[in-house]
């Protein structure tokens, strides 16, 4: 189950985010700015990956090494999503007494 | 804290009116959407509405509580949300108004966590990149 937040609990992965936010890299550059192993890195860009958070792109030059772009829209889709349907039922609940006055006047 | 959607309203009518206008197939066609809505526990039924990209219009829904003038409770599944819970609980105020607490829950995921946490609010998008996030993340 896809969450984001448990994704961004960890602290290096919060660092991460917030660096690819800026800037996309890709795991060796990530490797080296945090002085940590490549895989390490893999293993927490691979949970932003299934998050949502960040998607892999090819590099121009080198097609075989992947570029890590931080992918926070993921993050406003949900919140638009919860807005619409806040707003549904808010103006759903409303018609619902107007449904109700309108039974008085009969 | 909820990890739901809820409202509390109150409404200028008696319970039993109330009552009717959550059970009644063709009053919840009318102010909600249409349905063949039976108020029977375990009764599956649809609403249908327009049609919008990522949803076909038609909600699924299946009738889990059913508590005379008090509770009614279906399920809700359609578009981006799978086994979500509506619950309508009624409370007579004093024989001429009625409490109503509307809760809709049980949302996965992503939905889950943003209910919990709302860290978002308008004008995120421009913002994330440079404030937003970054001070959630501190306060973390």
């Amino acid at each position: 189950m896809s969450d984001v937040f448990k994704a961004i609990a960890d602290p290096t992965r919060r660092e991460i985010l917030l660096m690819l936010a800026q800037r996309s890299e890709n795991i060796c550059m990530i490797s080296k700015k945090f002085q940590m192993s490549r895989t390490a890195v893999s293993k927490h860009i691979k949970i932003l990956v299934d998050n949502n958070l960040v998607t892999l792109q090819s590099g121009k030059e080198d097609g075989r090494e992947r570029y890590c772009h931080a992918r926070l829209e993921a993050l406003a889709e949900v919140n638009d999503y919860i807005i619409r349907l806040e707003g549904f039922w808010n103006s759903k609940l409303d018609g619902l007494n107007d449904y109700l006055a309108k039974g008085e006047d009969h | 804290m909820p990890k739901s959607i809820q409202f509390t309203k109150i409404y200028d009518f008696p319970v039993e009116k109330m009552w009717n206008a959550l059970t009644d197939q063709q009053a919840l066609s009318e102010w909600l959407m249409p349905c063949d809505f039976l108020p029977e526990v375990g009764h599956r039924f649809t609403f249908r509405t327009k049609s919008y990209p990522g949803f076909n219009g038609i909600v699924d829904c299946k009738v889990l509580e059913l508590k005379e003038k008090e509770l009614l409770s279906f399920s809700w599944s359609g578009g981006s949300l799978s086994d979500s819970v509506v619950t309508f609980r009624l409370t007579d105020l004093d024989g001429k108004k009625t409490r109503l607490e509307f809760e809709h829950s049980g949302f996965k995921g992503l939905m889950n966590t943003f209910l919990t946490r709302k860290i978002l609010s308008i004008g995120w998008k421009e913002k994330i990149l440079t404030v937003q996030l970054q001070k959630y993340l501190e306060n973390e």
